[in-house]
């Protein structure tokens, strides 16, 4: 703050602070209303208050809303969380594994085409994804794979972006380490094992991040290949509660809240490096 | 010995046989917390009737209905039974995506429904039943009895006793004068761009004389944009710049949460929120009658369908006679809040029989019901409309000119898909 001051001098400080505080407000008070909704047992209250400024204010402190919400046997909160979980984890896994590496072979490879074929990949990034969804519905169908795990990891693992960022980083590592680990007897795949990725921290961090809000909040994928609740994840389970014009908003606020608190541990988990990804973009670039 | 083996193998495959090859269906129902209860009964009751006998049933509730619906038909893999939207039936025929029921369900079942659900189920081309429904849905007005009382207000209790538009207004600008009253009226303007713009507002065109389109000659053009719907809804647009109507942004609540507003012009699944919220002082007040043609209403809801793949149909036959058996299509009332569709199963709700708080629904849905459009243009005939509505609502455009925006967009698509054959050959 007294770094924005001394450039803006005390009136521009101010002003900076207030859109500030304007713009967090904007940010946090949207929040602050499901927190409060989703503590309050009482649905009467809730309807008679929603969009009031006590809709924001907690003034009961209840967790009955959540036990429902856990404890639904037509909606095991818990099966979802763990599908969720997985089809999460495993699409982060392998799209860092797989882009990291075709990143590896674009920015420090000798194939001739590296590069058409990363114009080719930047300009996928032009792409809509949805228009994209009926193409792939239909392969899913011929592959006989909707309604299973696979079917909601597979397309999320390849993604542009990533091998971009990736790309950005490997055509940045010094020529000369390279050229070192090379001397000392290190294949192609050694390099890139055991030099460029874990280099690559700050970049995996930031693609963890970014494709983990893209992967947990993914609805229209899921929604079109999940049918029973086996593999059905949270993102599609929360819309059942508006499938009806009965709507309890207790639950659906608790059941959004339960549903942000495992992105927002992982984003407490790795923002360090996230912010040293973006503050070394921010330097560098 | 070896012989022995073998029977014994053979005696033992053919006893699990019994149980392996029994047939099962699956349902795919729409996922609601209202209608869950009712979809768990009638799982249990129908294993509990025929499982023994071989058949058993397995429901699916799905979130977000209609988008695995379409992603079901592309990638393949429909189950037996599905539910369908009533407006949305025309066009799944017309695309051969679902087949006649008319050999599946029996004759008596079909005489029984209420016209409007009929109606709803059966396509113009063929006349076959594609879609029957357990229910059927309605809109009245609900009025907070205290309020109206301070406006020395006259509430009508029949179909008969309607308001005409005259004394709607007159009733409006009373209740904007009473104290705590901000808007007389809520039309649920804050449903948005969504299908209540049509199911909720055709009925004040089409009690002027007017409709949506000519459902003979399929046109929009002097239909959409005719004199009556162009008064009717300039009429409301009014109603809209004096402040008496409830705004978009006014959100959901304010008959049955802050009852700021006296009146809410809403269907029969706010039961639970209404009662919740006024207690004693909630009155059920008929449709008004808004022109020469009488109190109209909008009906229709979820139906069952049969996929055109499914070849099971000796079992989806048991469950469609079972699912439109006179308790359970009582019981779909009495859980979710909507309108038994059958006449025999009225008498069977706790809500719609006679005496029943939900009365005057019935007596709606029987008189005054009016069945959106069974075409197979229907999708693209309500986003005209709810378009055309959700700017008349803004308070600031020309009705005309935006209904004669919507008579073009609709007339364009039709003549885009040669008129639909064989509608209009």
């Amino acid at each position: 703050m007294a770094k924005i001051s001394q450039r803006t001098g005390r009136g521009g400080g101010s002003l900076a602070l207030a859109c500030a505080g304007v713009m967090t407000l904007g940010v946090l008070l949207p929040l602050l209303m499901m927190v409060t909704i989703s503590l309050n047992p009482d649905e009467q209250d809730i309807m008679v208050s929603i969009g009031a400024l006590r809709s924001f204010i907690p003034e009961v402190v209840s967790l009955q809303n959540y036990f429902e919400v856990w404890a639904d046997p037509a909606h095991p909160f818990l099966r979802y969380l763990g599908n969720t979980l997985l089809i999460t984890g495993l699409t982060l896994l392998f799209s860092i594994l797989f882009n990291s590496m075709a990143a590896f072979v674009l920015a420090q490879g000798t194939l001739r085409i590296r590069g058409p074929l990363m114009i080719l990949i930047l300009a996928s990034l032009a792409i809509p994804a949805e228009s994209l969804v009926l193409p792939q519905l239909i392969m899913a169908g011929w592959a006989g794979i909707i309604d299973t795990y696979q079917v909601q990891i597979l397309p999320g693992v390849a993604n542009a972006m990533s091998i971009f960022l990736f790309y950005q980083f490997f055509t940045r590592l010094p020529k000369e380490l390279i050229e070192a680990a090379r001397i000392d007897g290190f294949s192609f795949f050694q390099i890139f094992r055991y030099i460029a990725l874990p280099l690559s921290k700050p970049v995996v961090s930031a693609i963890a991040i970014l494709q983990f809000l893209e992967i947990w909040n993914a609805y229209l994928w899921p929604v079109m290949v999940t049918r029973g609740p086996e593999h059905r994840p949270l993102s599609v389970a929360m819309s059942a509660y508006f499938s009806s014009n009965l709507q309890s908003w207790g639950n659906i606020m608790a059941f959004a809240v339960s549903m942000a608190i495992p992105a927002i541990l992982f984003f407490l988990v790795v923002q360090k490096q996230f912010i040293a990804s973006v503050t070394s973009t921010g330097v560098k670039g | 010995m070896k012989i022995k083996l073998i029977a014994a193998t053979c005696a033992i495959v053919c006893a699990g046989s019994s149980h392996a090859f029994a047939d099962a269906i699956t349902a795919w129902v729409i996922d609601g917390e209202s209608e869950r209860p009712y979809f768990e009964q009638l799982e249990k009751a129908f294993n509990a009737a025929y499982g023994a006998k071989g058949t058993t049933l397995k429901v699916v509730p799905i979130p977000g209905y209609n988008s695995a619906i379409q992603a079901a038909v592309m990638s393949g893999g429909l189950p037996d039974i599905i539910m369908l939207d009533g407006p949305n039936m025309a066009n799944a025929v017309w695309a051969g995506t679902i087949q006649p029921l008319d050999d599946l369900i029996d004759s008596e079942i079909v005489d029984d429904l209420l016209p409007a659900v009929k109606e709803q189920g059966t396509y113009g081309p063929d006349g076959k039943l594609y879609q029957i429904s357990p229910y059927d849905s309605s809109v009245l007005l609900w009025g907070n009895r205290k309020l109206l009382q301070e406006a020395g207000v006259d509430i009508p209790k029949t179909v008969d006793q309607a308001w005409n538009r005259d004394e709607f207004r007159d009733v409006l600008d009373k209740l904007s004068k009473v104290k705590g009253v901000q808007w007389p009226l809520d039309l649920k303007l804050s449903y948005g761009n969504d299908e209540w713009l049509t199911y909720g507002f055709a009925p004040f065109v089409q009690s002027n004389g007017g409709d949506i389109i000519d459902r003979e000659a399929w046109k929009a053009e002097g239909t959409t944009n005719s004199p009556a719907n162009i008064d009717a809804l300039t009429e409301l647009q009014t109603w809209f710049n004096k402040g008496w109507i409830v705004p978009a942004s006014g959100g959901d609540n304010k008959f049955y949460g802050e009852k700021s507003a006296a009146l809410v012009w809403v269907g029969n699944w706010m039961w639970a929120a209404h009662k919740r919220g006024l207690g004693e002082d909630l009155v059920l007040i008929p449709a008004p009658s808004f022109g020469p043609k009488g109190a109209k209403t909008p009906n229709g809801g979820w139906g069952w369908s049969v996929p055109a793949t499914s070849k099971n149909t000796a079992d989806i036959k048991l469950f469609l006679n079972f699912a439109m058996s006179p308790e359970q299509v009582a019981a779909y009332a009495d859980t979710t809040g909507y309108i038994p569709s059958r006449n025999i199963s009225v008498p069977l709700s706790k809500l719609y029989g006679k005496g029943g708080e939900g009365e005057l629904f019935v007596e709606e849905a029987k008189c005054c019901a009016v069945v959106r459009p069974v075409y197979p243009g229907y999708p693209v005939i309500t986003t005209a409309w709810k378009t055309a509505v959700l700017n008349i609502f803004t308070g600031k455009t020309d009705v005309k000119q935006e209904l004669d925006t919507a008579a073009r967009a609709i007339d364009q698509d039709i003549e885009d898909n040669s008129g639909y054959p064989p509608f209009g050959k």
